[in-house]
């Protein structure tokens, strides 16, 4: 099996024997069955509750996992000195990251379906049959988290995970109101208008890698929009797995 | 290419500085030191605390870069990934994938070097029983005790069968069975053909198991070459020890000579002419002393450590 593979799996097996991934895990289903009790005490429509709530629940739950495991991810191994005899077997230092991201990514994806299978059930249980519009929403949530988790690798090559945690979370709020931040300083001066402009391009935007409205209301989305979002999140978080490839070629092991 | 008289290691005035804090205050690590390891021999790589050697190990690794010197493993340049399969390395205090089990943990790493899944368990099992983990290497490395680990790491370095060792104070921490384990998998590796390069500062492991040494201090190369030369070399003197004395005596012996103490009632003296140590012993035995020991003193590589640190010292 060729070297990025191998990391790969082992990551992800790593990655699923840690307890962050039990309590998030515990966390997120908790989110939706919360969202069916919710739906059961509001007046009417207990699905668009559910889809309401659990969708939001599921995101948080896949966004905080992805970028609370990525932070460490290349900080630990470093600091465990695991990483310096990985680097003297035949292994490239992007095959590295790369691997390490895979591995991440898988983790993200199993954790996604377990959440996916959950909403599901609880959606039937508040009478709510699955509609395509569900299924878009939730696999919009993995570029979301595709691209927390490769900013969290970025940070990870670097820095150390709670200084990284910190760092993420702005970027995360950054990212989810980048579409604002143009409308919010149309008034404001000249350069902090330039910010936000800058921000706007460089930042990615949540907004559009969210179709929970469109489920919500039940709304059909074209195709188009969702590869094109799906697309769009795949390419910036290779962006950023590059750049933490960069970043650790360049790094010195001390 | 590498041919039967390339050097497995070659170290060339290699120097690195880093820099550290905000203020950037610079920290030699290495200044000059060289080394060269020839195959299949066990190399011992000597000095204190801070003298440099995890580091020079770092550099030879590609871990760091080296500011200057030439640096090549197996004959290739650092840069070159040529030589990554054949070389396993175990960082001092080395810790690991702690979820894995020990025989896990080997297995991978044997399998980053390129052996298959079926062929790298089996692997994996023997290096384990070798290092004296048949019992544990099913459990998680999270139980292990430190000298385990140790252990693990050593066959994970094995893992791929690589032909140059690089172990990084291989024997640290362990207690007196598990260092002289240690030293009988590296003169058992020295059987099989493998080279060793090993740094420490536990100088009779050295003198039991090494071939040649390098000794360096302050960052800078102070003695390198073939144990035995280095032991023969230094000045071989005699040693009297005399007893049956009265305090007296042994007083007024001790003060005549320079190189002499009491000590529980005997007196020993060094002298590097055996005619000078033959006349001091035979003048105590006539005065009604007792000739406990006449014989040559071979220095120690304790001694020659010593002295090389005293003496050897960088300058500027
Ligand atoms: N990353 C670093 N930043 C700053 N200084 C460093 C760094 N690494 C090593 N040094 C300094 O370089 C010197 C040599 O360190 P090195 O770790 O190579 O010594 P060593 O011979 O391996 O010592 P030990 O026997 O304690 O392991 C020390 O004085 C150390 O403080
Ligand atoms: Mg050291």
């Amino acid at each position: 099996m060729n070297a990025t593979l191998l990391i790969a799996t082992n990551t992800l097996r790593q990655t699923i024997r840690q307890r962050l991934y039990l309590n998030i895990g515990v966390f997120g289903v908790g989110m939706i069955l919360l969202s069916m009790v919710v739906g059961q005490i509001t007046f009417g429509y207990p699905d668009r509750v559910v889809r309401s709530l659990g969708l939001s629940g599921c995101t948080l739950a896949v966004d905080l996992l992805a970028l609370l495991t990525a932070v460490s991810l290349i900080y630990e191994e470093i600091d465990k000195k695991t990483l310096f005899v990985v680097l003297t077997r035949p292994v490239d230092r992007w095959q590295y990251v790369a691997g390490r991201y895979l591995g991440l990514l898988l983790a993200v994806a199993l954790a996604l379906v377990g959440f996916a299978v959950v909403f599901l059930i609880t959606l039937r249980l508040a009478g709510g049959t699955l509609t395509s519009s569900d299924l878009v929403a939730l696999l919009a949530i993995l570029p979301e988290a595709a691209i927390l988790g490769g900013f969290g690798l970025v940070l990870s090559a670097f820095s150390t995970p709670t200084l990284s945690t910190g760092i993420g979370l702005g970027f995360w709020m950054a990212a989810a109101t980048t579409d604002d931040l143009v409308g919010l300083t149309a008034n404001a001066d000249l350069p902090l208008k330039l910010v936000a402009k800058a921000a706007y391009y460089v930042l990615p935007s949540f907004a559009r890698l969210d179709f929970r409205d469109a489920a919500v209301y039940q709304a059909s989305v074209a195709p188009a929009e969702v590869g094109y979002s799906l697309a769009y999140g795949m390419l910036y978080a290779v962006g950023l797995v590059a750049l933490a490839s960069v970043i650790l070629t360049r790094r010195e092991m001390v | 290419m590498m041919t039967s008289q390339e050097p497995m290691v070659r170290v060339r005035a290699f120097s690195k500085t880093f820099y550290v804090g905000l203020r950037r205050k610079p920290s030699y690590a290495a200044r000059d030191i060289s080394l060269e390891v020839q195959p299949g021999e066990i190399f011992g790589f000597l000095g204190p605390n801070g003298a440099g050697k995890t580091t020079t190990i770092k550099a030879l690794l590609g871990l760091i870069r080296p500011d200057q010197g030439e640096l090549s493993l197996l004959g290739h340049a650092i840069s070159d990934p040529a030589w990554r399969a054949r070389v396993g390395y175990m960082p001092e205090h080395p810790t690991f994938y702690d979820y894995l089990t020990g025989h896990e943990l080997v297995t991978w790493f044997a399998r980053l070097s390129g052996v298959n899944r079926i062929d790298a368990e089996k692997e994996a099992r023997a290096l384990l029983e070798r290092v004296g983990l048949s019992q544990a290497m099913n459990r998680r490395l999270r139980g292990y005790s430190k000298g385990m680990l140790q252990r693990t790491g050593l066959a994970t370095a094995l893992a791929g069968s690589p032909s140059l060792l690089i172990l990084d104070e291989p024997m640290t921490g362990l207690d007196p069975i598990g260092r002289r384990d240690i030293r009988e998998l590296i003169m058992s590796l020295k059987a099989e053909g493998k080279t060793v390069l090993y740094s420490t500062h536990i100088l009779s492991d050295v003198e039991m198991t090494c071939d040649r040494v390098g000794i360096i201090n302050k960052g800078a190369s102070v003695r390198t070459g073939r144990l035995d030369e280095i032991l023969g070399q230094t000045a071989r003197g005699y040693q009297v020890v005399v007893s049956g004395l009265g305090p007296e005596a042994l007083a007024r012996a001790a003060a005549e000579q320079a190189e002499a103490e009491v000590r529980e009632g005997k007196i020993e003296a060094l002298f590097t002419e055996r005619a000078a140590a033959w006349d001091f012993a035979s003048h105590l035995v006539a005065a009604g002393g007792v000739l406990e020991r006449f014989e040559p003193h071979r220095d120690t590589l304790e001694g020659i450590f010593m002295r090389s640190l005293a003496t050897g010292e960088y300058k500027e």
